[in-house]
């Protein structure tokens, strides 16, 4: 029997809610206390409530930041900052409570895990209630837990690199989660091992003013390689709801890591995020970072190349499809050794005056010799209400180098929409269409079944384009 | 702020320049080295114009101007710097152009050679704040030594302007081992049916056009000297 749903309407399906039954929810509002009681849930070592505590004061002490958008409209005294859903962990759908279960199969989710992934994890509101890694993949010595359980499980290797890569007071929101975070995947891949098929994790959030803050840890080690892909998804509420994540991904000497996302949060929601990963010798990292949801996003995945031959590549597309939706994502690639190269594909559409920006950093320090990179920016402005803008920062210190940077905003041509109108399209199919060839760079690095529902995801946006 | 209203009988052919020092000391009398220099010209319709900004050439090294152009009217602006050896200057120049009238064009050219510790910042903004007009920026520098440039450039095409075509292009060539160049070409479009688009690039010089020139019997720094005139060049 299916539990009584808050239905979504049809223009978002993923915008339903469920009854809330839940072990512990937290008094609203953030302070010492709720941090103290968060750890206390989690029975975490000294050293992590330690690391909130100072990471709380980081974060008071911190001014919110002056550029980009306006994050005025958020009162960070009205969100739930933790909501523990069920006692434990499940790993067998069968026996996740009936709420959170339908959920997920609404979401499509178990039968994406049974047919396409090597582990799944699902995580609902701020715990992880499901986690699975495939019997093959564990044997090879593949680590794949929800990060309070690397914690418990894994205390050295989670010690060594938690907080390397984006260290507590590295910006506000950093700070934030480092104090309240809950959640996320931890990931380890041994030395030579390929994982062949995707890890992933699914975001929920189901409560009202909820805030969620996954603290995701990837660390491959030398020579393996692993595709770890998440999505996200909330019910639509007229009050806020606020995602703050940070990602760090070690890639090893030889390693290749790819994370790929698809952002499909409500309206409601505030999604400010921090990714970084340090790319090592002859190391590969690719940001697959699609952005459709969410009322304001601020994201801008980066690559530190901090070994030779280290290669990074970033591809992003976003599209700001209602009034005032603000995306303002970006990429940045940091050139710390010799013979690395980056490349930055960003793509971006606006509509119904929504507003896209890029924010980007291309850095070659002195004596990183013979780097390459190239970034491309292009937007897509697709009526007179919508807004685009572009700002990238490139800082070059030495003379070896080959860097180029092109950027163009425009319209879908009209050359375009006629040409296909003649071969028996609507004008409507034709512009899906365009826009499906605009962001074709992006689409085609998704897992195929990622790669459908991004193209119908597509088609829903573009509805009631013209006219 | 010395302000200045040109129209017609400025005419100038292509490849006709009025220098902008002479054009200030003509209006404004001898100027004073140590004043930074603050403008404001407007462009009256139909009026066209080459401008060729001298003023670094003559001891000035912070200028801020800006250039309104009304309907029709046509702009070309162009800063050629050459800084001296062993001498470490650091200047500014803020250039705004203001297409504010139907039909209004402006193209931008900048070209500046640094040497030793000299540091070149150079803020730029493009605004069209009318329909059908359209801008274009080529900044082109190279940088030896310990020089640094430092280049923000903003494209703003307000809501109303539609039909815009803006560009603007940057390309740097890095020549010294402790150069360093800065490039901020930034974008804020508000209307959609424009064509706007930024480029940048850095590097040094090509070594296939170096051992094409020196395949032919050129000496290497002469070589040299010729692939960085001609990159310095405008059309």
């Amino acid at each position: 029997m299916n539990p009584q749903i808050n239905d979504s309407d049809s223009n978002y399906p993923q915008g339903f809610s469920v009854p809330q039954n839940y072990i512990f929810k937290s008094q609203k509002g953030l302070n010492e206390e709720i941090v103290r009681s968060i750890s206390a849930k989690k029975q975490e070592p000294e050293w992590m409530l330690n690391f909130r505590l100072e990471a709380l004061k980081c974060f008071e002490a911190r001014p919110m930041q002056k550029w980009g958008p306006s994050l005025s409209a958020l009162d960070m005294n009205d969100i739930y900052y933790y909501i523990k859903p069920i006692e434990k962990q499940i790993s067998s759908w069968e026996d996740v409570p009936q709420e959170i279960k339908y959920t997920f199969d609404r979401l499509g989710v178990p039968e994406s895990e049974k047919k396409y992934l090597a582990g799944m994890g699902a995580q609902y509101e701020s715990e992880v209630v499901y986690h699975n890694l495939k019997q093959e993949w564990a044997d090879q010595g593949v680590i794949f837990l929800d990060t309070d359980s690397g914690l418990k499980l894994y205390p050295e290797i989670f010690k060594e690199y938690f907080g390397t890569v984006i260290p507590m007071n590295d910006n506000k929101f950093a700070a934030l989660n480092s104090a309240v975070w809950s959640g996320g995947s931890f990931v380890y891949i041994p030395k030579g091992v390929h994982v062949t098929m995707p890890l992933q994790t699914y975001f929920r959030i189901n409560a009202e003013q909820m805030g969620q803050f996954e603290r995701t840890l990837i660390i491959a080690d030398e020579g393996s390689s692993v595709h770890y892909i998440e999505g996200c998804t909330a019910p639509m509420y007229k009050t806020s709801s606020l995602h703050s994540a940070v990602v760090e991904i070690i890639a090893k000497k030889g390693a290749k890591v790819r994370y790929s996302t698809i952002q499909n949060w409500s309206r409601n929601v505030y999604n400010l995020v921090t990714k970084r990963a340090i790319a090592y010798e002859n190391s590969l990292v690719e940001w697959i970072d699609g952005n459709l949801g969410s009322g304001i996003t601020m994201k801008y995945p980066s690559v530190i190349l901090k070994g030779d031959g280290a290669r990074a590549e970033i591809l992003s597309i976003a599209m700001a499809s209602t009034d005032g939706q603000i995306q303002d994502a970006g990429a940045k690639a940091l050139h710390l050794a010799s013979n690395t190269s980056s490349r930055i594909i960003s793509k971006s559409i606006s509509k119904n005056g929504g507003r896209c920006s890029y924010r980007g950093v291309v850095k070659v320090a002195r004596g990183a010799k013979n780097c390459k990179s190239f970034v491309q920016c292009d937007a897509l402005i697709l009526d007179e209400k919508s807004i685009s803008d572009t700002y990238p920062f490139i800082d070059i210190a030495e003379q070896d180098v080959e860097i180029g940077h092109e950027a163009k905003v425009s319209k879908i041509g009209d050359e375009q929409v006629f040409y296909l109108m003649s071969r028996g399209l609507s004008a409507q199919d034709a512009q899906t269409l365009i826009v499906n060839g605009f962001i074709s760079p992006f689409v085609k690095e998704l897992p195929m079944e990622y790669a459908i529902e991004m193209n119908r995801l597509i088609a829903l946006e573009m509805e009631g384009s013209i006219g | 702020m010395m302000n200045l209203v040109l129209s017609n009988p400025e005419v100038t052919n292509s490849d006709n320049f009025i220098s902008l020092h002479s054009l200030l000391s003509k209006n404004f009398g001898s100027l004073d080295l140590n004043q930074n220099i603050e403008l404001s010209i407007t462009l009256e319709e139909d009026t066209r114009l080459n401008i060729l900004d001298d003023l670094f050439d003559f001891g000035f090294l912070n200028s801020s101007i800006k250039i309104s152009l009304k309907k029709d009217s046509f702009l070309l602006y162009r800063i050629l710097s050459k800084t001296s050896e062993n001498k470490d200057i650091i200047c500014e120049k803020r250039l705004h152009i203001l297409c504010q009238e139907i039909g209004s064009d402006a193209k931008i050219q900048c070209a500046w050679m640094g040497q030793s510790k000299s540091n070149f910042k150079f803020i730029s903004f493009q605004e069209h704040s009318a329909p059908k007009t359209s801008s274009d920026l080529v900044i082109k520098s190279v940088l030896l030594d310990d020089s640094r440039l430092f280049s923000e450039n903003l494209i703003k095409i307000h809501k109303n302007a539609q039909g815009v075509k803006a560009c603007e292009e940057n390309k740097n060539l890095l020549l010294g081992s402790g150069a360093r160049a800065l490039s901020v070409p930034k974008l804020e479009v508000e209307a959609n049916d424009v064509s706007c688009k930024h480029g940048s690039a850095t590097s040094r010089i090509s070594k296939d056009q170096l051992f094409f020139l020196q395949s032919k019997g050129i000496e290497l720094e002469i070589a040299k000297n010729m692939l960085i005139d001609s990159f310095l060049k405008f059309s």
